[in-house]
């Protein structure tokens, strides 16, 4: 069950105290989405994902924590724009300033997560042009990058289909199909390849993807299970 | 079984025997001799009943002060044997000097604490605390109740009471020690950060060994002790200054050795964003703070493990492509150096990197859709 509790937190930038509602708690009951948004109930809880301070403007999971770079972030002009930006919802911009601080510490992988989840904002307004916007958006903080994670490659490819960038979804699956990958990641990826085939950008689940694939047995070798990194103590 | 240099000595010390009597200052040479001899030459531990015979001759002949020095000899020699050989002649030593010099004197509290030590390099902390306890009494004698020996003594005692499961006589240790350690250096000294940093780490290894809500209150005490301690630390020498960094080092490693990563992992932020500023993103030091992320987060099942990892392989790459990297026992104190490559421990920190690697690939395909 999804609990929030309104606690009144001191900004750390700007340290005065403002009203939160606070995320206590949540669950999750089915599969993710292509681009790892989760199920409900913890889907709907977007709006508290992000705090804001109204006083100056300065962006966090929880305002009262941040360390230096995160104050004189709030000078710099990349903030002004993101902060002044005329976005459609409040919940979006606050992403995207969040978005525009990550870029700022030169974190792509947190920019391209928190632009996304301002597109999940966008798409739960259905406002299909800006959510496809959103997430090309999200994407260019990837670009011209060696990303090897294939976690955010996956959710990459989820946001150049769903904003119909076929090119580039075409490319991406290319390069993840010569890497050969294994059970579940080759699945996901056909499942792309044949929605992009049909011209599809709609929005489905992992489970949707597996649909009626089976998961290969393995065999693990015994010696590696017995290798010292498997070893539990620190 | 004896060799025949030791018979040859026997021989000759029961000639002495017979020739000067037994317990006269010949046959204690001789017998002393012998267990020299043996110490250098043969099993240490053998020579003990020589040793033995010779101390008793002695203290008959002369009295205990005379054989303090063959005792500290004979402790301390460079072919030293094992304390559990050493160890009565260590107490036999603590016994003299109490009778000689009376219960209160400096001496006979060295010796206390020099044992204690001793013990609890052994893990025998319940050995310990007693002589702690004796050598906090003579120093309060001595130095008076307020003084900075006195707050050296309980320090150690709230160590041993932690580690022998006394908690309640480790909190009023606690509370004096803090109390007189601000008394005597003042309440924002650098003395009292470091006694806070010192007993909180103290704290929370005290939690490994508790378990459920006696855990969770040592560790959240430990903490809250911790915040006090690096507050001064913070104000005296500076939020990013080499102290500060320090400070952050010790309480991390005790929060990791105890199972607490989401404890440790503001700590790791915070001392990778200092490290960051300080020495450069990709340098050295950084090498086993996102390592240790990267393990917790995946072992947490976090998605901020990928991040982590992969940034690891990033500098490790960057070591290792270094033109002349060399071996270091640790990069912990080379923070600067780009060309240290490995540290060793348990385990070291390329196993715990793959390890995180494998864990995170696990993670990541359970997220996506497998079921193991």
């Amino acid at each position: 069950m999804t609990d929030y509790s309104a606690r009144t937190h001191r900004c750390y930038c700007c340290g005065k105290n403002s009203e939160h509602s606070v995320l206590v708690s949540s669950n999750s009951f089915g599969s993710p989405d292509l681009d790892q948004r989760p199920p409900e109930m913890f889907r709907s809880t977007i709006q508290s994902w992000l705090q804001e301070c109204p006083d100056c403007g300065y962006v966090a999971p929880n305002i009262e924590k941040g360390d230096a770079s995160a104050c004189t972030f709030l000078d710099t002009s990349e903030f002004r724009a993101a902060a002044l930006e005329p976005a459609l919802d409040p919940d979006v911009r606050r992403f995207l300033v969040r978005a525009a601080y990550d870029a700022y510490v030169e974190d792509r992988r947190s920019a391209f997560q928190h632009t996304l989840a301002a597109a999940w904002v966008a798409d739960d307004r259905k406002q299909t042009a800006e959510a496809s916007e959103l997430r090309l958006r999200a994407a260019k903080y990837l670009a011209g990058g060696n990303i090897r994670s294939i976690d955010l490659r996956l959710r990459l490819l989820d946001a150049l289909r769903r904003a119909s960038n076929w090119t580039a979804a075409e490319a991406l699956i290319v390069e993840l199909v010569a890497e050969r990958l294994e059970y579940p990641f080759a699945e996901i990826i056909a499942f792309h390849r044949s929605k992009i085939a049909a011209g599809d950008p709609g929005r489905y689940t992992i489970e949707q993807a597996l649909d009626g694939k089976r998961e290969p047995i393995t065999f693990q070798d015994p010696e590696l299970i017995s290798s010292p990194s498997h070893d539990t103590s620190r | 079984m004896t060799s025949r240099m030791v018979d040859t000595h026997l021989m000759h010390i029961s000639r002495l025997e017979e020739k000067f009597g037994a317990t006269s200052q010949e046959v204690a040479t001789a017998l002393n001799t012998l267990a020299g001899l043996i110490c250098k030459y043969e099993e240490p531990a053998d020579s003990v009943p020589y040793f033995n015979r010779y101390l008793a001759i002695r203290e008959a002949l002369h009295g205990p002060g005379a054989i303090l020095g063959d005792l500290d000899g004979w402790i301390n020699q460079s072919n030293p044997v094992g304390f559990w050989v050493r160890e009565p002649f260590i107490l036999k030593r603590l016994e003299i000097k109490t009778a000689l010099f009376g219960q209160i004197d400096s001496r006979v509290a060295d010796e206390c604490d020099e044992l204690a030590s001793t013990y609890f390099h052994l893990k025998r902390f319940p050995a310990a605390r007693p002589l702690l306890e004796r050598s906090l009494t003579i120093k309060e004698k001595i130095h008076g109740g307020y003084s900075p020996e006195v707050a050296a003594s309980l320090e150690r005692l709230v160590e041993a009471s932690l580690r022998t499961g006394d908690l309640k006589a480790a909190d009023q240790y606690l509370k004096r020690c803090t109390e007189v350690t601000a008394f005597v250096c003042g309440p924002e000294s650098k003395e009292l950060a470091e006694r806070f940093i010192s007993l909180s780490t103290a704290y929370v290894f005290a939690g490994k060994s508790q378990r459920g809500g006696v855990k969770r209150d040592l560790v959240r005490r430990a903490l809250s002790m911790f915040g006090k301690g690096l507050s001064i630390t913070e104000q005296i020498f500076g939020p990013d200054s080499f102290e500060t960094q320090k400070a952050l080092e010790a309480m991390i490693h005790a929060c990791l050795e105890c199972d607490e990563f989401w404890n440790a992992e503001p700590l790791l932020q915070r001392l990778l964003s200092i490290t960051e500023r300080t020495y450069g993103n990709d340098a050295a030091a950084l090498l086993w703070i996102l390592i240790e992320l990267g393990l917790g987060y995946a072992l947490k099942e976090s998605d901020s493990a990928d991040a982590f990892v992969e940034r690891s392989f990033e500098v490790m790459k960057s070591l290792l492509e270094c033109k002349r990297p060399t071996y270091q026992h640790t990069i912990a104190n080379l923070p600067g150096r780009k060309d240290v490559l490995v540290t060793w421990g348990n385990p070291g920190l390329l196993e715990k990197l793959l390890r995180a690697t494998e864990r995170v690939h696990s993670n990541t395909r359970r997220r996506w859709g497998a079921s193991r």
